[in-house]
């Protein structure tokens, strides 16, 4: 089986929006359409003690996805790999996954009436290619791959080094790993 | 940030609640309170206005969708919650509307399905699916695990309360304001049939009775709906999750909390409360209309405190994030340096 | 309703290898076309820059290319200047119009009215040098001073180049100072990051904010604005006073060095503090840390060259650090480049073809001598004559920008008349916009090469359009100053009617009436074939080498000076202590000037304007004034913030968000506040280049495109006082400012806030106007007389001293060697006996040969027979002993000893001594080269035959 599956290293994140902006450019998206934000809330601490830190946002595409159960009409769907994607001609626009996905990863543009969300580039993956993020971070702060497979730079991330995941209390399964910048992270 | 639902859907929860609502107590009165209701015209107005406002309703959700051509796709596949919805609504106003058929064709002495049966199993069955309806609207937003305001369980037991309250108000106005009682029906019937019975005299002494019995309905009603109000803002100040209680301190002491305490929680529960007591014409047409607007306003308030948890770092990118900036998402659609050239 | 997938691995998808043109750093780029459009583009895997990589602005390339507002046809201004109404015309009509104007106006007012600015490697620089040396005006400008350019000449009057290339392999140590590389030059930053978990670098940086690449220090001074110096000076001092040099190398290759010791003294780390606002001790370790980690880099940012008057003597005092710790040219430290094999930048652009009286003319030459004519046409002259290539004039020789905008505005030295800007937008990114903003205004004929319809292209006569990324081949080779290439080709055509810059200066060129010889070039691939042509690669053309080669990289050569024998400085050491500084008037030693405006030396501006401001670090997504038409990043980053940390934010009460104005003596502008911990909070820091394209409906106001409201360059100061005396760069950092919220009657950018004056820095008392003419104004310090290098010996009789050399020449062009005493011919190196001016010949014997008549003479003066031959001479063959060597008496073919055979030195071919038949090596047979028979090699009169030729 194969279980797709990302870390980001936030080691080496410098918070440049390349991602953001090839995402964009591949998916050919609506200008009010962000897939992959990348969030920092700049220097923290007391001057001169500060820390700074990014975080690149992204579908988690979730083992236990909130945002595919509630969505009506079928549309919204997880492939064998875990990649969960939207079929736009099946989709309605209700916008119930949207309010369900505790990440924001549901994007939504009035003229098009379809949500819209991360595929982890599933085109580019099932040519042998790597998502658009990942192959234009200059600084490998992206890593794709199996989890299923041992050998994977993935799993050897995961299992290697402390990770976290973001509000994985809510039961959905995250399958995005960070490796913080700082705390148990930091070789 | 993050807003996906707006008047649209606030509206549609509403009108569904107050739909359901008014579905329930028909069949609450013309099944099991007193049965003999049923053969009389009097709940037929007060199911026409449920089956409106589920219309209305369906409508606005309908309208709302970015892609309604493929709306049926709602009935084809999976549990979602929103696809039980959607089944419990049409539940709903079919059988709402085969009661209606029956009434009025049973009335106009042309019964075309002369069983009384039919006519309660219509009522029971819409009846209970308008229960269903007026839960499923809390449900809803309450299965967001994503947005913490609504997932909590108070918020179903909340919404139903208001529908319950709102639906025995437009209930009681309907059936308070139904100026033709049955005689005038039986009056200009071509053909006399099976009549009643109890006369046109104790179709109007039912329409008092029932319009009393409402009233003190929607009064405990409203008791039970403050109750359960404070109880849910109480718990979401208690939450452990900062957005809920950054949404709770807002309704109740933040930007919002003149709204809160004066029109909904005043104008909208304590007024009607008083008004209703009092009785009279302010009890009978004041009330449930605060009542209702009331409810109305709570349903607003719930949508637009749909804040999704959100990380600090990422509270500081959305906030950043273009807003009010029009002009350069306008730049970007025109073409018209070069037009003229 | 559906969403649209590409398949770049489909039939008929070509993929060509172009680049990335969106900032310095050239990163390589797929492009795939197909029917001749391009479909996508991504980051190249094979580059050696990006390794597939691409940033926010590399991925936007498609957007760029068809953005709506591409200016895609040359336009002619049909309104008011500045009404935004433009008349397509085609590029004939455009061509001759411009040249006729520029003739005009060369006419009336010499080829020196013609000034023109351009953009940083945005455009190909050496045409347009090319083109302004061929038309005569010394007045071509880039931003090229606030960026590297009063580095690389400093660097280079100190070491004879700038070691600029960061050999990170096997280094220990990095100074990034100023640099923010996790914002301006990601493949860079990827680079540092990787070293310091697997190689153990040491991270320095030196910056006054918290920045992304500070929060992967190991340690991080956070300097006071505008300190840099004050910090280098003392940092230096502490590796002088703890011997954390390298002794060795200061011993055999540095010049100066005592005085240098000497005049380090008062420039301690506790001297420093008020200035730098860092605790002693973290200088003392930085400085050990620097120095006790060898090899060790600094690498260059722009900061160095963006404090104004303080920046000069710091960049010296870093140069001089990074020298004597023997990180110069060595495995892992700062790597000079070698001259380059192919044809450079410098001799691309024709700069002989400028009169000398016309350099003079440069404005700014007066003043700021380091980077304009006379300091760099005398680094130039050391650099040719020592490794006989030059850098590029463009860039290191320019005029100075704001002087030429001054004298747009006021005539003085004389009136500038015709301006032209090629990917720039002066408006945004020269000192004292307001004044910019005037002087485009004012000037009486502006041509822009560009993009879009930035706030200068606004108030254009002409826009001609610029081919953009993926639609022009690019050879990167570090503004000519690198002796590698990486080149990649073109992926189309130009879109529309839009040229390469080099097109347009070509174009233009032969319509002034410039010789057709002169641009023998047709298309700029031809140019770029014909500068990589030395390199001798087999490619027939420009993109077969792009497509087989991609780059080229000589062999690595470490330590060349060792190998030479000397830097290419004048003296051939590493000068501490700068002739050419002196030469030019300048202090040959660093000392410390201060920043433009400081609480120490300015406490009554420090009173009204407390918070000292920092301007311009480069902020993701956008580069410089660049991109903010782009929805896609205006989308995510929509307005203006300036950085401001909490605590100074709470004390003025303001708020995340709120705007502000930002003012200064000159000037003030509004941005939103950004709270965070990232500066001081004695600091605020200001973003630059904003301007808002959106704003297009009323563009006749004070401010059209809001391009003075937001801009930080509102800001800072380009007064001649607060310039660096030696460059001439202006002051961006370690300004005095305060900060105050926006009220609801006071948010407007009004008309009064467009006033300026000329000195800015009277503005806040004065007002607007022009109190004081450029020629009037001083520069920080008064010029030295000249110093020039004199000799350290007596200097013989008949010889003359050439300070530019350090050698005594003779009339014959020998110099005089005071070691030997005897005159050495600087071409071959061969040694003449002074006096006689016979040459000293050493072959079996030593000799003196008179070479006017080829008479020998043994030492004592008696004539002699000359060498002899210590071989044997065959009967056929006779001795000459001035070229020691037999001769055939007939044919002349030289006689080789070891083989006992005759060679022809024309041709190397080897004849049989005694029947004169050539030795053929493909049959290993003799030849007559008269009949065409063959003979045997063992019996030469054994004619033999050979496959059917005979």
């Amino acid at each position: 089986m194969t279980r797709y599956a990302m870390v980001m290293d936030q080691r080496r994140c410098i918070g440049c929006h390349s991602c953001t902006i090839a995402c964009r450019t591949w998916n050919e998206l609506p200008v009010d359409i962000v897939y992959n934000p990348v969030v920092s809330q700049g220097a923290t601490g007391i001057w001169p003690n500060v820390h700074l830190e990014f975080q690149p946002m992204i579908c988690m595409h979730c083992e236990h996805p909130a945002c595919v159960p509630a969505c009506p009409t079928g549309a919204s769907r997880q492939d064998d790999d875990g990649i969960v994607w939207v079929e736009p001609t099946q989709c309605m626009g209700c916008k119930v996954c949207a309010n369900a996905c505790p990440y924001g990863a549901r994007v939504y543009n009035e003229e098009e009436g379809f949500m819209r969300k991360c595929t982890f580039c599933k085109d580019r993956v099932r040519v042998g290619d790597q998502p658009i993020c990942v192959q234009t971070c200059h600084q490998k702060a992206r890593t794709f791959g199996d989890l299923d497979d041992p050998n994977s730079e993935v799993s050897q991330l995961v299992n290697q080094y402390y990770t976290e995941r973001v509000y994985p209390e809510l039961g959905t399964d995250p399958q995005i790993y960070y490796i913080p910048s700082r705390g148990r992270g930091r070789d | 940030m993050q807003q996906f639902w707006y008047w649209h859907i606030a509206t549609y929860l509403f009108l569904g609640g107050l739909g359901g609502g008014m579905m329930t107590f028909a069949f609450v009165l013309g099944v099991i309170v007193a049965p003999s209701l049923l053969t009389s015209s009097i709940l037929v107005f007060p199911v026409f206005v449920a089956f409106i406002c589920l219309g209305v309703g369906t409508f606005l959700l309908v309208f709302e969708l970015g892609q309604w051509k493929v709306f049926y796709r709602a009935f084809v596949t999976k549990t979602a919650v929103i696809k039980w919805g959607a089944v419990l609504l049409s539940i709903s106003m079919i059988f709402g509307v085969l009661f209606i058929f029956w009434e009025i064709t049973w009335l106009a002495g042309l019964p075309i399905i002369p069983y009384e049966g039919f006519a309660r199993a219509c009522l029971a069955i819409g009846g209970v699916a308008g229960a269903g309806v007026m839960v499923y609207t809390g449900v809803l937003l309450a299965s967001m695990k994503a947005r913490p305001f609504w997932n909590t369980p108070a918020l179903p037991v909340l919404f139903a309360v208001s529908a319950l309250s709102t639906g025995a108000a437009l209930m009681s106005v309907c059936v308070g304001v139904w100026p033709f009682p049955d005689a005038w029906l039986l009056n200009t019937t071509m053909y006399p049939t099976t009549v009643p019975a109890w006369g046109s005299g104790a179709a109007a002494l039912a329409c008092t009775e029932m319009t009393e019995w409402l009233h003190t309905a929607d009064a405990v009603l409203i008791v039970c709906e403050i109750l359960v109000l404070g109880l849910f803002v109480l718990l979401q100040f208690c939450a452990s999750n900062e957005t809920a209680k950054a949404h709770a301190n807002r309704w109740v002491r933040g930007s919002w909390a003149g709204i809160f305490w004066g029109l909904m929680v005043g104008c909208g529960l304590v007024l009607p409360l008083c008004l209703n007591l009092m009785g009279g014409v302010a009890g009978a047409i004041a009330s449930p209309i605060l009542a209702l607007a009331g409810g109305l306003l709570l349903r607003f308030m719930i949508v637009w405190s749909y804040q999704r948890r959100l990380m600090p770092s990422e509270y500081k990118y959305y906030t950043r994030e273009i807003q009010g900036h029009e002009p350069i998402m306008d730049y970007w659609k025109k073409d018209k340096y070069w037009e003229e050239i | 309703m559906t969403i649209t997938s590409l398949d770049l691995h489909a039939e008929g998808v070509t993929v060509r290898k172009t680049c990335c043109y969106f900032c310095h750093q050239n990163c390589g780029v797929l492009a795939y076309v197909k029917d001749g459009k391009v479909i996508f583009a991504e980051g190249d895997p094979t580059h050696p820059t990006n390794q597939g990589g691409l940033c926010a602005r590399g991925n936007q390339a498609l957007t760029f290319l068809n953005n709506p507002s591409r200016v895609n046809y040359p336009l002619k201004r049909a309104g008011e200047k500045g009404e935004n109404k433009w008349e397509r015309i085609s590029w004939d009509q455009a061509f001759s119009e411009i040249a006729a104007k520029l003739n005009q106006i060369k006419e009336e007012s010499g080829p020196e009215a013609v000034a023109a600015a351009a953009g940083t490697l945005r455009t190909d620089d050496w045409a347009r040098r090319r083109f302004l040396n061929l038309f005569g005006t010394p007045n071509g400008f880039h931003n090229a001073l606030l960026c590297w350019i009063p580095t690389f000449n400093i660097e280079t009057a100190v070491s004879g180049w700038s070691p600029f290339e960061t050999d990170l392999g096997s280094s220990k140590v990095i100074i990034l100072w100023g640099m923010n590389p996790g914002a301006s030059s990601m493949p860079g930053a990827h680079g540092y990051f990787d070293l310091q978990r697997t190689n153990g670098l040491k991270i320095i940086v030196v910056d006054p904010r918290y920045t992304e690449t500070a929060a992967h220090a190991d340690l991080w001074l956070p300097v006071r604005p505008g300190g840099d110096t004050a910090l280098s000076l003392a940092m230096l001092n502490v590796i002088i006073n703890e011997g954390l040099f390298d002794y060795e190398f200061v011993d055999k290759w540095c010049e100066g060095w005592d005085e240098l010791v000497e005049h380090i003294q008062p420039y301690t780390p506790e001297w420093a503090e008020p200035m730098t606002w860092i605790e002693p001790e973290l200088v003392r370790k930085a400085a050990r840390m620097y120095g006790q980690n060898r090899p060790g880099n600094m690498q260059w940012a722009p900061t160095w060259d963006e404090m104004g008057r303080t920046s000069g003597a710091g960049i010296h005092a870093r140069a001089i650090m990074r020298a004597i710790c023997g990180n110069l040219d060595v495995p892992g430290g700062d790597g000079m480049p070698g001259p380059a094999a192919y044809i450079t930048d410098e001799e691309m652009e024709a700069n002989d073809y400028l009169p000398d009286d016309v350099k003079t003319k440069q404005l700014g030459s007066d003043k700021f001598k380091m980077t304009t004519w006379p300091g760099y046409g005398r680094l130039a002259e050391i650099s040719k004559w020592r490794w006989g290539k030059a850098f590029t004039g463009e860039w290191f020789c320019e005029a100075h920008g704001p002087s030429v905008f001054k004298a747009i505005l006021t005539g003085d030295p004389y009136q500038v008349r015709a301006l032209f800007c090629s990917g720039t937008n002066p408006q945004s990114s020269y000192g004292d916009a307001k004044m910019v903003y005037a002087a485009l205004r004012k000037v009486e004929f502006l041509v822009v090469c560009e993009y879009f319809i930035t706030p200068t292209a606004l108030q254009a006569d002409y826009i001609l359009p610029v081919a953009g990324a993926i639609e022009r081949p690019v050879i990167h080779t570090n503004y000519g100053v690198t002796d590698s290439i990486v080149a990649s080709e073109r992926g189309i055509q130009p879109l529309y009617e839009r040229k390469t810059d080099y097109d347009i200066w070509r174009g233009l060129g032969l319509a002034c009436g410039q010789s057709e010889d002169m641009w023998p070039w047709e298309t700029l691939e031809d140019a770029y074939y014909y500068m990589i042509s030395p390199l001798n690669l087999p490619v027939s053309s420009y993109d077969e080498f792009v497509e087989t080669y991609g780059m080229y990289y000589p062999p690595l050569q470490y330590k060349k000076h060792e190998r030479r024998g000397y830097f290419a400085t004048a003296s051939g050491k590493v000068e501490l202590k700068s002739s050419v500084m002196e030469e030019l008037g300048l202090p040959g030693l660093p000392s410390y000037l201060p920043p433009a405006e400081d609480e120490l030396d300015d406490p009554e501006v420090a009173k009204e304007f407390p918070i000292v401001l920092t301007t311009g670090g480069g902020f993701m997504p956008y580069h410089h004034s660049e991109h903010f038409n782009n929805p896609l990043f205006r989308y995510i980053y929509p307005d203006p913030y300036f950085t401001i940390n909490p605590e100074l934010a709470e004390k003025l009460k303001i708020k995340q968000g709120d705007w502000c104005w930002i003012e200064t003596r000159r000037g003030r502008i509004k941005q939103r506040a950004n709270v965070e911990a990232a500066v001081d909070p004695r600091v605020v820091y200001t973003q630059r280049g904003w301007w808002f394209p959106e704003r297009d409906q009323d563009l006749t106001g004070p401010n059209p495109f809001g391009c003075l409201e937001s801009n930080t360059n509102v800001l800072t100061s380009i007064d001649d006082e607060d310039c660096d005396p030696y460059t001439g760069c202006w002051a961006n950092r370690g300004l005095m400012c305060k900060v105050y919220k926006c009220t609801e009657f006071d948010h407007e950018f009004t008309e009064k806030d467009t006033e300026f004056s000329i000195p800015g820095d009277d503005f806040w008392k004065l007002g607007g106007g022009v109190h004081k003419a450029p020629s009037e104004q001083k520069i920080a310090i008064d010029f030295a007389e000249p110093i020039y290098a004199q000799p350290d010996f007596e200097v013989p009789e008949g010889c003359t001293w050439d300070y530019k050399t350090r050698r005594a020449y003779d009339a014959n062009g020998r110099y005089y060697d005071a070691g030997s005493g005897w005159m050495i011919d600087p071409e071959t190196g061969a040694y003449y006996q002074y006096g006689t001016g016979y040459k000293y010949v050493s072959a079996n014997g030593d000799f003196l040969l008179d070479e006017a008549n080829g008479q020998f003479y043994d030492f004592a003066g008696q004539p002699s027979a000359g060498p002899q031959p210590t071989f044997e001479v065959p009967e056929m063959c006779v001795w000459d002993p001035i070229t020691q060597t037999a001769r055939h008496k007939d044919t002349g073919y030289r006689y080789d000893p070891n083989s006992g055979w005759l060679i022809d030195d024309a041709t190397s071919v080897y004849y049989e001594k005694y029947t004169l038949r050539a030795y053929d090596p493909t049959t290993n047979l003799l030849v007559d080269m008269q009949t065409g028979k063959y003979y045997s090699m063992e019996d030469p009169t054994v004619e033999v035959t050979v496959g059917g030729e005979n």
